[in-house]
């Protein structure tokens, strides 16, 4: 027996034991990894015999049949069900190029429309600076962007009592759909021909949506 | 009594004068070439870019690099004029027309014009005026004209109450020279936009938009056919929002929500039509409760002809 398998055997004798670290739980999965080999199908049995002497010993009933081919096999038969309909909505038509390719992340600010009556000749300054803008400077670019509030009253309308459903909505998706429709928006809205560029100037850099992914 | 006969011819010059203005802006922007230095500024944040904005016999060619941030460029060229927009002898031409001249009319309708004074951007003398909506469904706008060139040197879009949401303000601009004999290679192009048939707007299909304010005409609609998004645009000249109509399956992973970042409005709601549910979103540079009124007027056709 090498030194490497003597190791091997002590790191699947410490996983048995939940007392495994990082390291040995790699070694493991990586030996483990070589399906076919040698060193794996060796694992593969002593494990059975720890978990077949464990059972024992706690009284357990011992099973002998061995599952773990059968899973592996449904697991990858499985479809893949992570895949971001955004992408395939930007994919799917060249007119849409210009959102996939500069997919908007607006990072900050909040606009407030209960702000006192002023002079419009303010104008001249700066461009109005929300207090809480500051956390959407520093916050990291996968989270949601200052401004995006779940609207409660919008939820469901028109809909009968009996089938209120609550989604769960995952944060990406919400993040990349925002992205994508601001992007879309500012692809369009260059039609106004008053504005000029204007309307490509709120488009921010981003290489693509999918690198969200 | 004096004082009344004095200000209303006054009043009337001033608002001529200030309808002229656009409308030789509306020009310049079609026939001048300009390339230019300018910020965009929004929530505390500035962004700078360099613009270069040629005008050919076959098309207009723009191009926008992000000098700040990540790195990029973009560049668009639309041929054969601006797909239906200046085509006001098309039979469609009452949905297309924008800021052309009856958009320029729908523009008069929904905003009041004044000029506001004389100020210097970008090392030029430039005229200010401020457009007023008519109603509180659009967000009055701020300009400053080349007094020259009659190019727009800046834009800040202000809230209903009056503050600055976002400014675009060239810093420097150079307008003709050089740039009337320079080419552009196809290889810089990022997006080429013409008037085929499938930028013409399609039928809506299902839906229908209930509501929308005064003076906003639908300026494109698209549906994509895979996942059945329908997207439509509309624009009162000035302002232009865009509607979304996700399909079923798309929904499923969009939560209603209401965004709101400089001048731009996201509302997000959901919509039932008998066992399914959809997403309307309405995204645009709008007051948010006017975003939120449309995205709740989007209905199913079906829905119409049951209606007695």
């Amino acid at each position: 027996m090498s030194q490497y398998d003597e190791y091997l055997g002590e790191s699947l004798s410490a996983l048995m034991d939940g007392e495994a670290s990082d390291l040995d739980t790699r070694r493991v999965l990586k030996a483990l990894a070589l399906e076919d080999s040698q060193n794996a199908m060796l694992m593969r049995d002593k494990w059975r015999r720890y978990q077949s002497v464990s059972s024992v010993m706690k009284g357990d009933v011992i099973c002998k049949v061995d599952y773990s081919v059968d899973i592996t096999r449904a697991i990858a038969e499985e479809a893949i069900f992570k895949v971001n309909p955004l992408v395939k909505i930007l994919s799917s038509s060249g007119r849409l190029a210009i959102a996939a390719s500069v997919a908007l992340v607006a990072v900050l600010g909040v606009q407030q429309f209960n702000l006192p009556a002023e002079s419009t000749d303010q104008a001249a300054g700066f461009a109005y600076i929300d207090e809480t803008s500051v956390e959407g400077l520093v916050g990291p670019a996968n989270q949601l962007p200052a401004g995006w509030a779940m609207s409660e009253e919008l939820q469901v309308r028109t809909v009968s009592a009996d089938s209120v459903e609550k989604d769960i909505y995952s944060e990406e998706d919400a993040r990349a759909y925002l992205a994508y429709v601001l992007a879309k928006h500012a692809s369009k809205a260059p039609y106004v021909r008053s504005q000029g560029m204007l309307p490509y100037a709120r488009m921010e850099t981003r290489t693509t949506i999918t690198d969200q992914e | 009594m004096t004082a009344i006969f004095v200000s209303v011819p006054v009043l009337a010059q001033q608002s001529k004068e200030a309808y002229e203005l656009v409308e030789g802006m509306i020009d310049a922007s079609k026939t001048l070439n300009y390339s230019g230095l300018v910020t965009y500024e929004k929530a505390g944040r500035l962004k700078t870019s360099k613009i270069l904005h040629l005008n050919r016999e076959d098309g207009t060619f723009q191009q926008l690099t992000h000098l700040d941030g990540p790195a990029g460029q973009f560049s668009w060229r639309r041929t054969s004029g601006d797909c239906g927009l200046d085509t006001t002898q098309d039979k469609k031409a009452d949905l297309l027309s924008t800021l052309t001249s009856s958009g320029f009319e729908r523009l008069k309708a929904s905003y009041t014009l004044e000029i506001r004074g004389q100020s210097r951007v970008a090392g030029r003398e430039a005229t200010t005026l401020l457009l007023k909506p008519k109603d509180s469904f659009r967000l009055p706008y701020f300009v400053a004209i080349d007094n020259q060139s009659n190019l727009m040197l800046m834009s800040v879009i202000l809230s209903l109450a009056g503050k600055p949401l976002e400014r675009f303000q060239f810093v420097e601009i150079e307008v003709g020279g050089d740039l009337d004999s320079m080419t552009v290679g196809d290889a810089e192009l990022n997006a080429e936009v013409s008037c085929d048939a499938g930028s013409k707007p399609q039928p809506l299909g299902d839906w229908t938009v209930g509501w929308v304010p005064p003076g906003f005409l639908l300026t494109d609609s698209e549906k994509e056919p895979i996942i059945g998004e329908s997207i439509l645009s509309f624009s009162d000249g000035l302002s232009a929002f865009t509607v979304f109509i996700e399909s079923v399956r798309m929904s499923k992973k969009i939560p209603p929500f209401t965004f709101s970042q400089g001048a731009t409005a996201a509302v997000s709601a959901k919509l039932k039509n008998e066992e399914d549910e959809f997403t309307v979103s309405v995204v645009g540079e709008i007051p948010a409760d006017a975003a939120k009124k449309i995205a709740q007027s989007v209905s199913h056709t079906s829905k119409l002809l049951k209606l007695p």
